[in-house]
């Protein structure tokens, strides 16, 4: 119960505009924000961006919340909208560009460095981005955040069976995909 | 939130690989400065007057037909390989990696290659790759619409990647077939069995070391 009221005087100091406690609910949050964000983009500089503007949503919104829901869900909601928005805007401005934005990446690390250290992650994170994008973000819900399927539903608006059925097309799809690309035959390795 | 979180029973190897591939990753030490600037941008933003979104309106409308002659120019025009590859070395496979096959064995990514482009990745000898060399995979970029393979590869633990397109009207660097090179500090491009190849170097001085991938036993002599 104490991080609850803890989570309690929190959101209240930042309906007031409290510096301090928005900085409070910020370093309670900002990795799962940021994870979303970086599973469902899988490009760190969008996930900045997306997570940048998460936030700014979520202080500018919180006054509307009430405390009778959870909190998680109203927050992951905001971040959920924020990714799909993107994904739209992204969709119908200019998609030519989008290979070379692709290529045109960060140039802080070297190429081969990070795909060597990053290559297991890399190989998932590769095969959700051919993903829909609610399939997408259902499973970046269920496996970066931990969330249940009645949790994922009622961030996305949809009910249980739904995410249910949802998530086992996704897992249908990456199971063929992954299968391949690793080279296994059965499924128990 | 619900107690029911997540994972009941024995997970499949699938679920094992998406936790473990998806795991939470930790935010980037400047995005609450980023959030502050933002912030108070927004903050700051007065109200609009009809007579700027107006502006705004057109401009936007300028913009956007620039835009679009930028796109129909950028569809007909080349873009060399030198172009091309020089971005790749900057910073092509960011955290997400994104090799779209891994593989040490060249043949299996030759056959996977020719089963997925127009292009047939076509070393200069017969010879396997030498000892200094592991190749560690391929990726097929999509640039306008023809199919560019990233060959990715260490020497000697140095980082190098070859590249491969196919088609002349698009990628154009050198007319006719046959070894023609051109070089730049980092990179090495010729045009051999109607297809346009490139070789780069994560370092200036490893520029040559890329090409024990198709010359083991020769040291290369431009």
């Amino acid at each position: 119960m104490v991080l609850a009221d803890t989570q309690k005087e929190v959101i209240e100091g930042c309906q007031q505009g409290d510096p301090d406690a928005q900085r409070a609910l910020f370093e309670r949050h900002k990795d799962a924000v940021y994870s979303i964000a970086f599973r469902y983009s899988g490009n760190s500089s969008q996930a900045q961006d997306l997570a940048q503007e998460a936030f700014i949503k979520i202080f500018a919104a919180i006054g509307t919340f009430r405390a009778d829901s959870s909190f998680e869900s109203w927050l992951y909601r905001i971040v959920v909208n924020t990714c799909f928005d993107h994904h739209r805007k992204r969709r119908r401005i200019i998609p030519l560009f989008d290979d070379f934005l692709n290529v045109l990446r960060d140039p802080r690390d070297s190429v081969l460095d990070r795909m060597i250290r990053s290559e297991h992650s890399s190989r998932v994170q590769s095969l959700i981005k051919t993903l829909p994008a609610e399939q997408r973000m259902i499973v970046v819900l269920r496996y970066t955040q931990g969330l249940s399927y009645e949790e994922i539903g009622e961030i996305l608006g949809l009910p249980h069976g739904t995410v249910a059925s949802r998530l086992n097309r996704a897992h249908k799809a990456l199971e063929r995909r992954l299968t391949r690309l690793m080279g296994i035959k059965g499924k128990n390795v | 939130m619900s107690e029911s979180r997540g994972f009941r029973g024995a997970e499949s190897w699938l679920e094992q690989e998406l936790r473990s591939g998806l795991r939470p990753v930790t935010a980037a030490p400047d995005l609450w400065h980023r959030i502050q600037e933002g912030g108070s941008r927004a903050d700051r933003t007065p109200p609009v007057p009809l007579s700027w979104a107006l502006l705004a309106l057109l401009a936007v409308l300028a913009v956007g037909g620039g835009v679009w002659s930028f796109q129909r120019i950028a569809g007909r025009a080349p873009l060399d390989l030198a172009t091309l590859t020089e971005a790749e070395i900057n910073g092509l496979l960011e955290a997400s990696g994104e090799l779209d096959i891994r593989s040490a064995d060249f043949f299996a990514i030759q056959n996977w290659i020719r089963q997925n482009s127009q292009l047939n990745l076509v070393r200069g000898s017969g010879e396997a790759p030498g000892g200094r060399v592991r190749i560690l995979g391929a990726r097929i970029l999509r640039i306008r619409g023809s199919a560019v393979v990233l060959l990715a590869y260490l020497v000697g633990g140095h980082q190098n990647m070859l590249l491969v397109s196919g088609d002349r009207r698009k990628w154009d660097t050198v007319s006719a077939d046959g070894h023609a090179f051109s070089r730049t500090s980092r990179l090495i491009s010729w045009r051999m069995h109607d297809q346009n190849y490139a070789i780069a170097a994560a370092r200036m001085q490893d520029a040559q070391d890329g090409c024990v991938l198709c010359h083991p036993s020769a040291v290369a002599a431009f």
